[in-house]
């Protein structure tokens, strides 16, 4: 009985410390032309690099971008992959994993692999990362 | 202790040795840690016998590292790489929490699972030693098969590429395991040789394995259970 009480208090504990807000998805659509897309593709389970990465992509939207991302020149849409729906919108980027793609007209720039490796260890790498692709396009 | 490992990386020019990189910077990721931690505890339960903590973690790393040449060997005659990984990302984070808690559950016997036999092979090896085979190196299979988002990207977005363009080809999952089981390996050593100094103090202690063993079914079923409430409450 003293065991199954430590577990559950542990398990209690352990659910207190988990971030559950839902992953939602904005609509389905394509940037504009001329118009730079930052898309992150989730899943309904949040971890701790995604939301590194989410963190990271909102500073920097709320920073360097800000005057873009007011004027519409920039635009950040999330998606949850559990969506069926957004999961075939997602093929087109080959994209199965959590993604983030960098969109502008016919341009297409898979930041993921950089950013899950960065984001944690070495987040100053992986802001120069996003705002050289960025700054290039 | 991940940025050095990921300064490392970015300094290394050698596949083989960034292939192991890469592996140790994954089992140091959220889930990754988690199927660790978890197999520590599970080679653990046999820690009064030096030989079987050993064994059990070299077949772990073993398990892990077939599963990983298996994947990449697919990927390498040609099987088109978003048709294999689909199944892992879609399923492979929501496979942990479950596995977890079926493992747990065996090893009370609450759940009874037998492991196939081999009848040939069971003359020869007594039945004990044969199951301990089995289920480390089913565990590594196992654990390596659940993918989440951190060990995906890693496994299919950074070692495949590296794996289908190096001419060290299928030698680098191979490194890629060992790096994701060194934290094992290590805990195993040290649990086999810190045992090793009080064995005969332990020995003498009756059921102590017995006590072991349902400690960390609790460990494997609260982890389950945590990580099944996480999915559902997602």
């Amino acid at each position: 009985m003293r065991l199954t009480g430590v577990l559950l208090l542990g398990l209690l504990f352990m659910m207190a410390c988990t971030n559950n807000q839902p992953v939602k998805s904005d609509d389905l659509l394509m940037p504009e032309p001329g118009q730079i897309g930052i898309y992150y593709f989730r899943t309904s389970i949040r971890c701790e690099t995604c939301d590194a990465i989410e963190q990271l992509i909102k500073d920097e939207l709320a920073g360097n971008y800000a005057s873009q991302l007011e004027k519409g020149e920039i635009v950040f849409r999330q998606f949850n992959l559990d969506d069926p729906a957004v999961a075939d919108f997602a093929q087109q980027f080959d994209v199965v994993f959590k993604s983030v793609i960098i969109l502008k007209d016919e341009r297409a720039i898979n930041l993921t692999n950089d950013l899950f490796l960065y984001s944690l260890s070495k987040p100053e790498k992986s802001r120069e990362l996003f705002e050289n692709t960025i700054d290039q396009l | 202790m991940q940025e050095y490992f990921t300064s490392l990386l970015d300094q290394s020019s050698f596949p083989l040795w960034s292939a192991f990189l890469l592996g140790l910077i994954t089992s140091l990721g959220p889930c990754t840690l988690t199927t660790n931690i978890a197999a520590i505890g599970f080679v653990s339960k046999e820690a009064s016998n030096k030989k079987r903590v050993l064994l059990g973690g070299l077949l772990y790393a073993v398990g892990r590292a077939f599963t990983y040449i298996v994947i990449a060997l697919l990927l390498f005659v040609g099987a088109d790489a978003l048709n294999i990984s689909k199944p892992f990302a879609r399923y492979g984070e929501k496979l942990i929490g479950p596995l977890l808690l079926i493992i747990g559950l065996a090893m009370l016997n609450i759940i009874p699972i037998r492991f196939p036999s081999f009848n040939g092979l069971s003359e020869k090896i007594e039945k004990q030693k044969r199951d301990l085979l089995i289920q480390h190196f089913l565990l590594g299979v196992v654990f390596a098969l659940a993918f989440c988002s951190y060990s995906g990207v890693m496994y299919f977005g950074l070692l495949i590429p590296m794996t289908l363009s190096a001419p060290s080809g299928l030698l680098l999952p191979l490194f890629f395991a060992l790096g994701t089981s060194v934290i094992v390996l290590a805990f195993t050593i040290l649990i086999a040789f810190a045992f090793s100094g009080i064995n005969q103090w332990f020995i003498r202690i009756k059921n102590v394995e017995f006590w072991l063993r349902r400690l960390v079914a609790a460990m494997f079923i609260t982890i389950g259970v945590w990580k099944i409430f996480e999915l559902i409450l997602s």
